[in-house]
This record gives C-alpha cells, structure tokens and sequence, in this order.
C-alpha cells in the first residue's frame, strides 16, 4: 500500500518536473521567437527602404520654372523650339526604359519643333559598342563625364530623368515623359505652350 | 527521487534536440558523388580558441605623406618583393605600396584606350606582370609593374572578365554574373582554355541573372564559388569536376517569391579568400544591418563550417585578401589594413 502511494508521488512530482521543464522549453522558444520578429521587422524595413523610389513628383515640381540646369546653355538650335532633355544611365537603366521615353519624344517631333537630346556617361568599350548600337539611331547623344555622380550632387537620384525646356531662354517646362497613352498627343505640346515664360 | 527528477529534466531536452533547435555538428551527405554540408549557424568548433587580428600597419584614408588615399579600394596583390598593389574601383587606378604601405607609384587609370581599365574589379600578380580583369573594355589587360602596357588578351568564353587568378600554374577567369556558358574558365599560360568550371543553370526569368552574382576564391585543389545573394557555396576541382557544396544556417528572413523561392534582395556574402591551409574565410552580412558586413567566418577545406574566425574593426568589408606571407589585407574602400592572424590562447 505504501509501495503505491510512493509510486503515486513519485509519478506526480515527475509530472510536475516534466511540466516545469516543457515550460522553461517554451519560454525560451517564445523569446527566440521575439527575437527573431525584431530582427525581421529589421531586416524588412531595411529592404523596403532600399527599394522605395525616391519622391520624384517633389523633385520635378521643384525644378520647373527653372532654367536650363545641366551641361549645355540655351540656345534655340534650327528653329527648334523646345529642347528635350534626357539623362541616363547605361549602367542602372533598363535600356527599353531609355528607348521608351526616346520613342515617346520622337513621336512629338512631327507635331511640334522639337530638339531631343541624350546625356549620358560611356564607361568602357562595352558600354559605347551599346550606345552606338542601339541608342545612337535613336536620337543624338552627348558623353559627360560622371554624369551620375553631377547629377546626384544637383539631387538627381534615379534615371532616365528628362527635361523639357522652352529652347530659346532654357526654361524648364515640363519633367515628364508622356505616358505611353499620349504617345503623338497634341495636348502635351498645347500644355507646353501654356507654359512658355521668359526666363528670369 | 534524484533520478526522477534528471530523467523528468532529460525528456524536454531530448525534446529540444530532436526538434533540431540545436544542432551542434556539420551534416555530411551525398549527393551524385558531390559532398553536401549543411552547417549549424556557428561551426564545428565554435567553443574552441577563436582567431584575432594583430594590425601591422593601417592607411590613414587621406592622400598625405606618401599615404595612398582610396575612393573605392576593391582588390589587391603582392608580388614577390612584398610590394602591395590596390585596385581603386572608383578610379581605375592600381597603386603600388612598399611592403611597409608607403606609395610606390600608380599605374593604369579609367579609358578605353591600351592600358586603361573600366569597371575593373579584379587582377593577378604574376612574374612582372598585373593582369587585370577589365570587364567593362571586354578584355585582360597585361601590364608591367612599371606600369607600361602590353598588347591585352580578349577571350571567347568571357566578353566581360570580373575575376583573374593564377592557380596551379593556370589562369582563372570568371563572371561576376554568368548569363550563359561557365563561371570561371582555366587557361593556360599562353591562354588557351582548358576547362570551364560550373555551367549556368537555365535562366527562366530575368531576375535569375541576380542569383548569379558570385565571387570566387582559388584554393590549391579547385574554386571556390559563392553566390554572393544566396546561402551557398561551391568548390570545383580543376579539372571542372564539383568537389562539394556547403552553407551555414542563417535566421534571416529573405523576401520570397509566390513558389516560395528566395529573391536576391540581400547579399549574403561579401568577399572570400583561401589561406595557405587552404581553409576559406567569408565575410558575411549582417540580417540586423546589411549594410554592414565585417563577421568572418572560417570554413574547412572539406566544406565544414569551424567557427566565427573574428570581426573586422571596419564597419563594411569591400575585400578581405591574404598576402604570400599569409598575412591579411583587408578594406572597407577608404583605408587599408595589413594584419596579422594569431589565434587566441
């Protein structure tokens, strides 16, 4: 009789221990659980920063009205009477990115006296074997060195970024390209023309 | 009662070992004859005595006083003499440095014409000769030590070098991102190719090209590869045959995509380099921070994970590389430092 209850109590403070144990198991799974939600809210939050785009509308609002920032003074060239800007990167952008806005420009030309200009960096042999192949048909091109690096200095953080500027003063006018829906649409040129001011 | 209790206390803890939160030992398998290990987060012999680096000298960063002043110090080489050669990317510059860091002179510079480099990332030192890897002219540049250039070498297999070694009496050239073809290719001398190490997987989508991103590390009987974006790492043999394939377990939390792969959003690791043990050394990121990466891990030559070797005091590593002496440079892009490996009492 006694032998059961021993048995009995042994069995209950093992019970007992076996609970104690699973508890402490659970606690420290539950703290490297926390642990780990920290670490990945980190981790994620440094992911999404790295690919959030910079504030693009802020920066080309703050630029029109301005006058011809980069590179080359205005000048109305054979009767041209917008310029058209684009700087880009052969080495972060897509290269349909880039040709995508080119073509986009290039329909305007019928319409409109319109001079479209590529800007650009050429580092290597490789890099200018694809500027001449594949971007130099569609509209000239000028080499400046570290245009990435100028560009960023003046707050330019991505490309392609284009520039749209009344080609006698250099005024600035427009900063984007027509969507793809505008391609050839009048509307964007008569907005153009709403915008033509002297240049301060 | 005593013995209730410990076998009441061993059930949770063979509970804990069998739901594999603690795993203490590299797993061997096998697979197609290639040696597969699965490593724990810290390493066969995390408990043993770990590395620690005695800096021998430290350039100050600033171009004063014969000290170099780097943008972007990406790689360096010595020759036999103990001369030090650093590739600046930003530049394209090599600058030669004494033994002591002192700057010798520079070569090279950023061009397209005979001599000059783009997007240069990687060279050789070999009997008089640096042969860089410049990737963006398409070509190996040769030049003397003295900076005199010689007629460069353009190679079928590889239209963009990113990596140039000599190993075992060949030169090793591989793809920073390998769209098509091999990897690496070994040469000989006189440049003719004699293997291509680990052919390209098929790339369904565009963003398989970013799981190719990889950086090599030679070692006396094959390649090391390591996709710089994924948890893996390879060795070829020479002769193009894989050795083994091996990783470290990692709580990170990688983006996935809808079939539940990885996507390449974070390196996984920084720069590599073989001692003359041949054990390699990864420097990895940090998941809390992956701007930073200065936690250096040791591997085996067999593919098992030793241990955390020791912590660069720089805050983001560009190259970690040993010299003929065995002693290590290593670079955050701004400085250099030439350090001693001593392993702690």
């Amino acid at each position: 009789m006694s032998s059961a209850a021993d048995w009995t109590r042994r069995i209950l403070i093992g019970a007992l221990v076996l609970v104690a144990g699973s508890q402490v198991y659970l606690a420290q799974q539950n703290r490297a659980l926390k642990q780990r939600v920290v670490s990945q809210s980190a981790a994620v939050a440094a992911v999404a920063d790295a690919h959030k785009p910079p504030d693009r509308s802020a920066y080309e609002a703050s630029m029109q009205g301005q006058c011809q920032p980069f590179f080359e003074t205005a000048a109305p060239k054979n009767g041209k009477r917008y310029d058209v800007s684009i700087y880009f990167s052969l080495e972060r952008d897509c290269m349909s990115c880039v040709t995508d806005v080119v073509r986009q420009w290039n329909s305007m030309t019928g319409q409109a006296a319109i001079d479209v200009h590529g800007y650009t960096r050429v580092d290597g042999t490789r890099a200018r074997a694809v500027l001449e192949q594949e971007l130099r048909p569609l509209f000239p091109v000028t080499e400046i060195d570290d245009l990435e690096v100028k560009l960023k200095a003046m707050g330019v953080q991505y490309t392609p970024v284009v520039f749209v500027s009344d080609a006698a003063t250099g005024r600035i006018l427009f900063t984007h390209a027509p969507l793809p829906s505008q391609l050839g649409d009048r509307r964007v040129l008569e907005k153009l023309q709403t915008l033509i001011q002297p240049c301060a | 009662m005593r013995r209730e209790i410990g076998l009441a206390l061993l059930l949770p803890l063979s509970l804990m070992l069998a739901s594999g939160c603690i795993r203490a030992k590299a797993e061997v398998t096998e697979r197609d004859g290639v040696r597969v290990v699965s490593n724990s987060a810290e390493g066969d012999e995390r408990d043993r005595p770990h590395e620690r680096l005695h800096t021998l000298w430290k350039t100050t960063g600033t171009n004063v006083a014969g000290q170099p002043g780097f943008e972007a110090a990406l790689w360096a080489d010595s020759d036999r003499g103990g001369n030090i050669y650093v590739l600046d990317h930003a530049t394209q510059r090599i600058t030669k440095l004494d033994a002591s860091g002192r700057v010798l002179g520079q070569l090279a510079g950023r061009g397209e014409k005979p001599g000059q480099l783009s997007k240069s990332e990687r060279f050789t030192w070999s009997d008089g000769y640096l042969y860089v890897a410049n990737g963006g002219n398409g070509r190996i540049e040769v030049l003397r030590d003295s900076g005199e250039a010689l007629p460069p070498i353009q190679l079928s297999e590889v239209k963009a070098p990113g990596e140039i070694y000599v190993a075992n009496g060949n030169f090793v050239v591989g793809k920073r991102f390998a769209r098509d073809g091999s990897y690496a290719y070994v040469y000989t001398p006189d440049w003719k190719v004699r293997s291509g190490l680990r052919k390209t997987d098929p790339i369904a989508a565009p963003i398989d090209i970013l799981r190719t991103h990889n950086t090599t590390c030679p070692s006396s009987d094959g390649l090391w590869i390591l996709s710089m974006l994924e948890n893996r790492i390879e060795k070829y043999g020479w002769d193009g045959r894989k050795l083994l394939e091996t990783s470290r377990d990692l709580d990170w939390d990688f983006p996935k995509d809808a079939r539940g792969r990885v996507l390449p959003e974070l390196l996984v690791h920084r720069a590599c380099t073989v001692d003359r043990a041949g054990n390699l050394y990864v420097v990895y990121s940090n998941p809390e921070n992956w701007k930073r990466g200065n936690e250096v891990y040791k591997f085996a030559p067999d593919g098992r994970l030793l241990q955390k070797a020791f912590e660069l005091p720089i805050l983001n590593a560009t190259m970690i590389r040993f010299d003929r002496d065995g002693n290590l440079l290593y670079s955050d892009g701004r400085t250099l430092t030439k350090a001693s490996v001593e392993r702690v009492p």
